[in-house]
C-alpha cells in the first residue's frame, strides 16, 4: 500500500516536471521569438492563454496529453496569423483592432477541447467494434479447445465423473485383504 | 468368484494320454497325506500293476528324493516310475494335477490303515524277513542321502500275494514327518505339531522300524486313537517303547531288537551296525535314561506337576497366556536354580531370557509370547521352536508354513509371520544354539527372509516368504484351485486360458501370483516396487501389468497368449479413458486394437507407450487449460460494454487526439513555411 502511494508520488512528480518542461520551453521560444519579432511573440502569448489556462488549473487523468491536445490546437489556429504578422509586422495593430485573429486562435483552443472530450467517445465506438472482431476469434479458438480436450477444458481438470463423451472415471482398485 | 476359477486345459498332456487313472478305483491302502493313490492302466505296457498317487497342491512332493529314486531304485522299496501333470476327474470334477506313478505291490500291507493285520504275518516272518528288508531300505535310502520317514506298518507290503517279501512303501509324495501319527515319530521330533517335524535321519527311520516291528509283533497300530498329550507324557516318563504297548514287553530276542531301535534316547538308539549284530545273534542291549531332562523339583502348572523340562515346555506351549503369567510370578532365577541344578544358568542366557522384565513396561501380548518361546527353548534346546499356536521343529518351518497356506489358516500363518523377529530369532539362538549347532545355520535363513516376512507390498508378504522356502510347491492362489501350477511358464498358460473365460481381472493383486511370479520370474524387485507404488492408481497398475506380462512372455519364450492380451488391452481401457485428448484417444485405442489381433504382448508394449502418452496427455493437458483460461478472461473483458469513461477508450481516444492536433499543427507548420 505504501508503495503504491510512493508510485503516485514519483508519477506526479514526473508529470509536473514534464509540464514545467513544456512550459519552459514556450516560455523560452517565445523569449527568442521577441528577440525577434515581438508583435509575434506578443500575439503567440496572447494567443496561447487557454493554453496557459489549462496548465495552471488543469488536473485529474491524463492532464499532460490534455494540454497538449489544447496546445496543438491552440498553436494551429495562431501558425497562420503569425505567419502574416511574420511577414507583415505594419498590420499588427489593425489586424488586432478587429479582434477576429484572437476569437479564432480562442477558437482553435476550443476545438482542442472539444477533441478532449469527442476522442474518447470515438476511441470506445472503435475498440468496440475491435473487440467483437477478438471475441469471434477466440470463440473459435475455445471451440477447437473444447473438441479436442472436451468440456473438462473448461472447468480446468477440475470434474470428474462422466464427461461429454460418458467416459466415467474407474474406481480406484481394491487390495484383497491379505 | 468360480468365473475367476482357472479352468483346466482342454487338452490331455502326454503323460496323462499315457497314464489312465481309474478315479473310481481309489486305493486307501497306498494313499498318503500327500495324496490320494488310485489304479492306473499304462497303455504302453497294460501289464505292469502301478497306482499313481494324485498330489494334494498345498503338499510338496520331495523332489531330490524323487530324483535320487528314479535315477538309482532301491530295492526293497516301491520307487516312482513316473511323474507328470495330468487332468483328472476328482470329487465330481475335472482338475488338472500332478500325478505320480509308483509300481503296486500286490500283497497288500501288513497292516491295513484301519488297522486290520495281514492274515499272512507270523513272528517268525517278522523277526527274519521283514526285519532284515527294513533293515536293508533303511541302509539303502541313507546311503542314497536321505531318510526314508514313513516306514510304518501301513506303508509296508506283502510283494505279491504268494511271496513272503516285503517292500517298504514309497516316501517321495510327502515331505518328512508331514502327518505322520506321533508315535511313529521318534520323540526328539514327536513335539513338533504333524506337520512341522523336519527332515529328521536315519536314526529316525530306525526309530520307525522299531514302532512297525512292535505293531506287526502285536498286530495292531498301537498308535492309532492316542490322545496326543497322554501318549508324549506316557512316552517321556515310561519310554516310548512301553508306552506304546502298554506296558505288555515282546518276548525273546525280538523285544530286544525293538527296544533297541525305540530307545528315545538318539544316542541310545540302535541303528544298522546293532541291528546287523543282533541278526548275528550278538545283542547290545542298552538301559535308556531320562536323566538329563528331569527337573530336579516338579513344577506346578495348571495344577499338573511336571517333572520333565520338555513335558512342562511342552504345557506352556499349549498354554502360553498362563504360562506368561505363571513366569511372571515366580522369582525366575531362583526357581531356575531349584528345579534344574545341574544347569549352567549364565548371566547371558538370563539376559536373552528377560523373564524379570517389567510387565507394565510396553509389555504387549506379542512380547509374553515371546517371553515364553524364549522359556520354552530354555527348557527344550533342541526341541521345537514354541510360538503362540505354532510348534515346529527348525528345519521344517517352510512344510509348517505350507500346511498353514494350504489349509488356510490365517491366525498360523499370523504366528509363523512373527517368528520372523530378528529379536526373537537372536534371543533363541543365544538361549539353544550352545546345544543345538544347527539352529544357526535354519535361523540365518530365517533372518534373511525377514525383509518379506515383514512387508505387505505386492510380491513380498508371508506369501513369498512360503515360495522362496518352498520353491517346489505350486501356486496356491484360489484362482488355481483346479489346476497345478508351479512354473512360470504353466502359470502364463493358465492365466491364458483364465482370461479366456473372462476372469483373471487384476490378477496381480492376487497376493500369490504376485510372490509366486517375484519367486519364480527371477530378478523382478524393479517391477514389482514399480507395481506397488500404483496400487492405488488403477490405470497405471494395468499399463504396468501390461508391461510386466510382455516381459515374461518375451523371457519365457511364449507362444501367443491371445486372451491374456485381449484381457490386458481391455483392462488399459480405462488408462485409455484418462487421455483427455480425443483425437489421441483415437490413435492409441486404433493401435491396441491392432496389437492386440496380434496375441503378442511385447507387441502391443512396444507399439504403444501408454504411460509416456499419459505424461504427454496430462502435460498438453495443462497447457490448454491455461490457454482456456485466458481466452475466458479475454472473452469476459471483451465482451463488456466499452464507454467512453473506460481508461482505455480515455487514454487512447486523448493519445488519438493528441497525435491528430499535433499533426496538424506540424503540416500546417511546414505548409506556412514553404
Amino acid at each position: 500500500m505504501a508503495a503504491s502511494r510512493k508510485n503516485a508520488g514519483v508519477r506526479m512528480t514526473r508529470k509536473q516536471s514534464t509540464k514545467q518542461t513544456l512550459l519552459t520551453g514556450i516560455g523560452v521560444a517565445l523569449a527568442v521569438l521577441a528577440l525577434v519579432e515581438w508583435q509575434v511573440a506578443l500575439f503567440a502569448t496572447i494567443g496561447l492563454l487557454p493554453t496557459f489556462v489549462l496548465a495552471f488549473t488543469g488536473a485529474g487523468a491524463h492532464m499532460m496529453l490534455k494540454l497538449q491536445i489544447v496546445m496543438f490546437c491552440n498553436i494551429t489556429a495562431i501558425l497562420p496569423f503569425a505567419a502574416q504578422f511574420w511577414s507583415r509586422p505594419s498590420e499588427f495593430g489593425s489586424i488586432l483592432d478587429q479582434l477576429y485573429p484572437i476569437i479564432m486562435v480562442y477558437m482553435g483552443a476550443a476545438v482542442g477541447y472539444g477533441l478532449i472530450f469527442a476522442g474518447p467517445i470515438v476511441a470506445a465506438m472503435v475498440l468496440q467494434a475491435l473487440s467483437q472482431d477478438r471475441v469471434r476469434g477466440l470463440a473459435k479458438k475455445r471451440q477447437a479447445l473444447i473438441d479436442r480436450w472436451g468440456g473438462e477444458v473448461v472447468s480446468g481438470g477440475t470434474v470428474s465423473g462422466a464427461e461429454p463423451g460418458g467416459m466415467v472415471t474407474p474406481p480406484s482398485a481394491k487390495l484383497p485383504e491379505k | 468368484m468360480s468365473a475367476d476359477k482357472t479352468p483346466i486345459p482342454e487338452v490331455q498332456s502326454g503323460f496323462g494320454e499315457r497314464y489312465e487313472i481309474n478315479t473310481k478305483a481309489p486305493l486307501a491302502d497306498f494313499s498318503t497325506p500327500g495324496g490320494q493313490a488310485f489304479m492306473v492302466v499304462d497303455k504302453e505296457n497294460a501289464e505292469r500293476t502301478l497306482y499313481a498317487v494324485v498330489q494334494n497342491n498345498g503338499i510338496a512332493v520331495r523332489n531330490d528324493v524323487y530324483k535320487s529314486l528314479s535315477s538309482s531304485m532301491i530295492s526293497g522299496m516301491i520307487c516312482p516310475v513316473a511323474r507328470g501333470v495330468m487332468n483328472v476327474s476328482l470329487d465330481g470334477r475335472s482338475q488338472q494335477r500332478f500325478v505320480t506313478i509308483f509300481e503296486r505291490p500286490t500283497g497288500g500291507p501288513l497292516i491295513s490303515s484301519d488297522g486290520k493285520p495281514n492274515p499272512r504275518l507270523n513272528p517268525m516272518l517278522i523277526k527274519k524277513n521283514i526285519a532284515l528288508a527294513l533293515l536293508k531300505v533303511a541302509v539303502a535310502v541313507d546311503k542314497a542321502g536321505f531318510a526314508h520317514r514313513r516306514i510304518l506298518p501301513t506303508n509296508v507290503y506283502f510283494a505279491s500275494p504268494t511271496s513272503t517279501d516285503v517292500v517298504v512303501g514309497e516316501c517321495c509324495t510327502t515331505p518328512a514327518g508331514v502327518r505322520c501319527p506321533m508315535g511313529a515319530e521318534p520323540l526328539e521330533l514327536a513335539f513338533a505339531d504333524e506337520t512341522a517335524r523336519g527332515e529328521g535321519n536315519t536314526s529316525a527311520d530306525f526309530y520307525q522300524i522299531g514302532v512297525t516291528l512292535q505293531c506287526l509283533n502285536f498286530g495292531k497300530l498301537l498308535y492309532a486313537g492316542r490322545d496326543r498329550n497322554s501318549f508324549l507324557t506316557a512316552r517321556v516318563n515310561q519310554t516310548s517303547y512301553w508306552s506304546m504297548a502298554g506296558g505288555q514287553d515282546i518276548p525273546g530276542t525280538l523285544g530286544t531288537l525293538v527296544r533297541g531301535l525305540m530307545a528315545d534316547e538318539v544316542e541310545e538308539r540302535w541303528h544298522a551296525e546293532e541291528m546287523v549284530s543282533w541278526f548275528e545273534g550278538i545283542s547290545n542291549s542298552k538301559r535308556t535314561t531320562m536323566k538329563a531332562w528331569s527337573l530336579s523339583r516338579p513344577t506346578v502348572f495348571e495344577g499338573v506337576s511336571y517333572a520333565d523340562r520338555r513335558l512342562l515346555a511342552d504345557a506352556f506351549a499349549r498354554n502360553p497366556q498362563k504360562a506368561a503369567a505363571f513366569l511372571r510370578s515366580l522369582d525366575f532365577t531362583k526357581w531356575i536354580q531349584a528345579s534344574l541344578r545341574d544347569e549352567v544358568y549364565s548371566e547371558r542366557v538370563e539376559k536373552a531370557l528377560n523373564v524379570a522384565a517389567d510387565k507394565s513396561v510396553g509389555s504387549t501380548a506379542r512380547s509374553e509370547m515371546r517371553l515364553v518361546s524364549r522359556v520354552c527353548m530354555f527348557l527344550h534346546p533342541n526341541g521345537p521352536i514354541r510360538y503362540k499356536d505354532v510348534s515346529v521343529n527348525h528345519d521344517a518351518i517352510h512344510l509348517g508354513l505350507a500346511a498353514a497356506f494350504a489349509e488356510g489358516k490365517k491366525s498360523l500363518i499370523t504366528s509363523y509371520s512373527e517368528l520372523f523377529d530378528m529379536k526373537l530369532l537372536s534371543s533363541l539362538l543365544e538361549i539353544a544354539g550352545r546345544l543345538n549347532p544347527t539352529l544357526a545355520s535354519s535361523f540365518n535363513v530365517l533372518k534373511n527372509l525377514i525383509p518379506f516376512a515383514t512387508s505387505n507390498q505386492l510380491g513380498k508378504g508371508m506369501e513369498r516368504v512360503l515360495y522362496e522356502m518352498n520353491p517346489g510347491i505350486p501356486c496356491l492362489s484360489p484362482r488355481f484351485d483346479n489346476i497345478f501350477v508351479a512354473s512360470m511358464k504353466q502359470l502364463m498358460t493358465s492365466l491364458e486360458r483364465l482370461a479366456g473365460k473372462g476372469g483373471g481381472s487384476n490378477i496381480l493383486f492376487d497376493r500369490h501370483v504376485a510372490a509366486f511370479c517375484a519367486r519364480h520370474g527371477g530378478s523382478l524387485d524393479r517391477e514389482f516396487n514399480q507395481l506397488a507404488a500404483a496400487q492405488k492408481d488403477q490405470p497405471k497398475f494395468n499399463i504396468l501389468a501390461l508391461d510386466f506380462f510382455s516381459m515374461l512372455q518375451q523371457r519365457y519364450k511364449l507362444d501367443k497368449l491371445p486372451n491374456l492380451t485381449n484381457k490386458l488391452v481391455e483392462n488399459l481401457k480405462p488408462a485409455l479413458k484418462d487421455l483427455k485428448d480425443k483425437k489421441k484417444r483415437e490413435e492409441v485405442s486404433n493401435l491396441l486394437d491392432k496389437a492386440k489381433k496380434s496375441g503378442d504382448l511385447s507387441k502391443v508394449s512396444s507399439s504403444v507407450n501408454l504411460l509416456q502418452i499419459q505424461a504427454e496427455d496430462r502435460r498438453e493437458f495443462a497447457a490448454a487449460v491455461s490457454e482456456m483460461a485466458f481466452i475466458e478472461r479475454e472473452r469476459k473483458r471483451l465482451t463488456r460494454k466499452i464507454v467512453f469513461q473506460d481508461p482505455e477508450a480515455q487514454l487512447k481516444g486523448l493519445k488519438g487526439a493528441r497525435n491528430l492536433s499535433a499533426v496538424t499543427a506540424i503540416g500546417l507548420a511546414v505548409v506556412l513555411m514553404l
